[in-house]
């Protein structure tokens, strides 16, 4: 295949990659578990009381002696959860799904999953992850070349 | 999400084992799935193109989540293996970064989630999302250390066992 097919070729599968982006960005609230995600309710609190909802929150203190914590979810929502029997640092992420009173200031966790018990996990994972990609990168290389007069992966060693 | 880390090393586990028993699969091709398995952390781009940003730009609603699901890497292995020169390196490339992408989805699977269910990755075929057993989460260091031990037994392996 000439070159100039090739390009127009990944041309095209990254208009449909946008395109694909797009739409999931314009219907991802069919993905999401709940009626609204954090800055919806943010917009109306009121209006979800009663209803169990999935929110990610940065975990702001915790009171493990009466099992509570506060939480900002999505940068908009801030909410006291209780049955709150996680240990997790302030700074912390976590996941928490159950149902939403008091205006959506209150969220009594049914169940939750630490996502990232300190803030320094989260510098563990972006560390790790950068590894991994000079990893496989670095592999990829030591096998392939770059042709960049034809602009193809041509394999280097034999 | 495990780390990024975790699916690479996964994917190296997984392919080496199926290169044992697939001549052609060498480590060249390994090497092609190992960066197959990096293509559905491609939304990290996030934190250095903000989908706001690109939304305000468009002026339409923008997730770069979607690299993250089946319809993601489809495209993008597509993407990836028309980037190989030969039309039979193509043909090779592209199952192998969709397998590897596919790895990453799979250990994604098992990933805890508060209300049972992980990631639509099945999108665009469905929205469903499927029920996870929640066996790990992605900070937990226990998952990487397996990773790593797994990857050097099969790196043991494929260069002093099955080489030789």
């Amino acid at each position: 295949m000439r070159t100039h097919y090739r390009i127009a070729l990944v041309g095209v599968f990254l208009v449909l990659t946008f395109g694909l982006c797009i739409h999931w960005g314009a219907t991802d609230n069919r993905t999401w578990p709940s009626s609204a995600d954090a800055e919806t309710i943010a917009e109306n609190p009121a209006a979800y009381d009663g209803e169990r909802v999935l929110l990610f929150g940065t975990v702001q203190s915790v009171d493990a002696d009466a099992n509570r914590a506060t939480m900002v979810s999505g940068g908009v929502l801030e909410l006291e959860v209780r049955d709150f029997e996680k240990n997790v640092e302030p700074g912390g992420i976590v996941q928490v799904y159950g149902e939403l009173d008091q205006k959506s200031s209150v969220q009594y966790a049914e169940n939750t999953v630490v996502v990232n018990n300190s803030a320094g996990a989260e510098q563990y994972k972006l560390a790790v992850s950068a590894i991994a990609v000079l990893l496989a990168a670095g592999l990829f290389l030591w096998y392939w070349r770059i042709d960049w007069w034809n602009l193809s992966f041509e394999v280097r060693h034999g | 999400m495990a780390d990024l880390f975790t699916h690479v090393l996964a994917a190296f586990v997984v392919f080496t084992l199926v290169g044992w028993a697939v001549e052609w699969l060498d480590r060249k091709w390994v090497a092609v799935a190992m960066v197959g398995t990096i293509f559905p952390d491609l939304s990290r781009i996030s934190l250095v193109v903000d989908a706001d940003a690109v939304e305000a730009l468009l002026g339409v609603p923008f997730s770069w989540d979607m690299t993250s699901t089946l319809g993601g890497l489809l495209v993008i292995s597509a993407i990836g293996a028309v980037l190989f020169g030969t039309a039979r390196n193509r043909r090779v490339a592209f199952p192998l970064l969709l397998g590897g992408g596919l790895t990453h989805l799979f250990l994604d699977g098992l990933v805890a989630w508060a209300d049972g269910h992980g990631e639509a990755a099945l999108y665009p075929l469905t929205y469903w999302r499927l029920p996870t057993p929640g066996l790990y989460v992605s900070s937990d260091p226990r998952v990487l250390v397996t990773a790593v031990v797994c990857a050097l037994v099969v790196f043991a392996a494929d260069r002093y066992i099955v080489s030789s």
